[in-house]
């Protein structure tokens, strides 16, 4: 009984974070684009 | 004050009974001649030389030679960034200093020194200069404050602390309704600054609307480098509020600027920035292409301009799963960051976490998360690149998610998220 209570949080543990993590990723990919690939002119050219 | 060369030649003409095609016969134009004697031209020192030979006086030496107006003309040189003739401009001034009488040339002269030493390098040197300012600064004239602040600003801009250098460009502006030299090229070129710095501070709304004062200017003046210039930065802002079909106008504007005057150095920053446009509309060939573009036009470049479009290719074909190509790129860029300082660009960071990201080592003993602990983010905060910090925060967070370290994991992916939050209330 312990162990399947113990193997249910764990699970759910496991789950909420991975979810957690996947959408954080996903959300923070869409800036990837924008990091460092745009280039301003240089002001003292 | 002494009298200024254009006094000098005239005066010495005059006493030798010459008259302006005589002196200028063989040298110069008698309307060349007329602008110099009138000081509005600024003769280089061959002709200068000639001029004195035929006068028989040596009008080179002569200690009376620095006024206002020669001063004033190398104020403009440097608001130009045109560093050979400020250089050589300089050059003159300082040998004859002592001819200065005016103390509030002698004061804006040395705050003029410290955008000096950032054009011409010299970052040891500005350091010290702005040290020293700081503690006259409380008996600044309004004047002084503001070149004070914006030059201060330049110094920020340069060591790549653009928040630091936009705060000191919004300070330099509270002093626009002052006595300035040049003033309405001096107050847009200020603008300019500011969207300049506000774009590298993610802050597109601020840079959109200052790009577009100094576009106005730009425009009325017909300089058209500088209108392309400001195109492009308001290409870079409406990008960054998703507005992609005004993005790819003002980069088709610059374009078209840049093909009329045929500057390569224009096309560069326009095949770079519509790349980026096309990698985020998801267009990855033609970003590839754009990319390609950028980088055949850098290949005789300094190192920090060459990384930046090698950097893009690494990333789109990292992105599509073309691991061959990735890293065919990334070496590429490892190997021409092997000469450069880390403080020279972000991108150097840039290519040691891909390296991990794509070979799955860090190219050194140390490991990835310790590498981006000690070193990536630390420079990133000193600098307050709190957008690229974000990017780091994450790329950490997934390597800690990637060895099953979840609580870490999600720390970081917290602080990644925090750090954009923290970047939307500026």
């Amino acid at each position: 009984m312990k162990k399947a209570l113990l193997a249910f949080f764990l699970i759910t543990f496991l789950f909420l974070t991975g979810g957690l993590i996947s959408t954080a990723s996903m959300t923070l990919n869409q800036y990837d684009v924008l990091v460092l690939n745009d280039e301003e002119p240089d002001p003292w050219s | 004050m002494g009298i200024d060369l254009g006094q000098a030649i005239k005066i010495n003409r005059l006493k030798s009974n010459m008259t302006q095609s005589e002196l200028a016969s063989g040298i110069i134009s008698v309307s060349y001649l007329s602008k110099i004697e009138n000081g509005t031209a600024e003769p280089p020192k061959e002709v200068i030389e000639l001029l004195g030979e035929k006068l028989q006086i040596n009008l080179l030496d002569s200690e009376e030679l620095i006024t206002a107006q020669t001063i004033i003309r190398w104020f403009h040189l440097l608001l130009q960034s045109n560093v050979d003739e400020s250089i050589r401009l300089y050059n003159r001034i300082k040998n004859n200093l002592s001819s200065v009488i005016d103390k509030k040339m002698l004061s804006l002269i040395e705050i003029h020194k410290l955008y000096y030493n950032v054009l011409i390098s010299d970052m040891e040197e500005a350091e010290k200069l702005i040290f020293s300012l700081q503690k006259s600064s409380k008996r600044f004239t309004e004047t002084e404050m503001y070149y004070y602040f914006k030059f201060v600003g330049n110094y920020h801009y340069e060591k790549l602390e653009y928040k630091r250098a936009l705060d000191n460009y919004q300070q330099a502006e509270k002093y626009t309704k002052s006595d300035l030299f040049h003033q309405s090229e001096e107050i847009h070129h200020l603008y300019y600054l500011i969207s300049s710095a506000a774009s590298k501070s993610r802050q597109p709304h601020l840079s959109l609307i200052y790009s577009i004062k100094a576009l106005e200017y730009y425009q009325s003046n017909y300089d058209l480098k500088k209108c392309a210039e400001c195109h492009i930065l308001m290409g870079i802002s409406y990008q960054r509020v998703k507005d992609s079909q005004n993005a790819k106008k003002s980069y088709n504007y610059a374009i078209n600027i840049a093909d009329k005057l045929g500057n390569i150095e224009l096309l560069k920053l326009c095949y770079q920035n519509i790349g980026s446009l096309s990698s985020e509309a998801k267009e990855h060939t033609d970003a590839i292409i754009f990319y390609l573009k950028s980088y055949e036009l850098r290949k005789e470049d300094i190192i920090p301009r060459r990384i930046v479009p090698v950097s893009s290719l690494m990333k789109e074909y990292y992105k599509l799963g073309d691991i061959i190509n990735a890293k065919l790129w990334l070496e590429l860029g490892l190997d021409l960051i092997k000469a450069l300082p880390p403080t020279k660009s972000v991108h150097i960071y840039e290519f040691k976490v891909f390296q991990y990201l794509i070979n799955g080592t860090t190219g050194t003993n140390t490991s990835f998360d310790i590498f981006m602990l000690h070193e990536v983010l630390p420079f990133l905060e000193r600098k307050q690149l709190f957008y690229e910090k974000a990017f780091y925060l994450k790329h950490l967070a997934l390597y800690y998610r990637d060895n099953r370290k979840y609580k870490l994991s999600s720390y970081y992916f917290e602080e990644a998220y925090q750090t954009l939050e923290a970047m939307s209330d500026i």
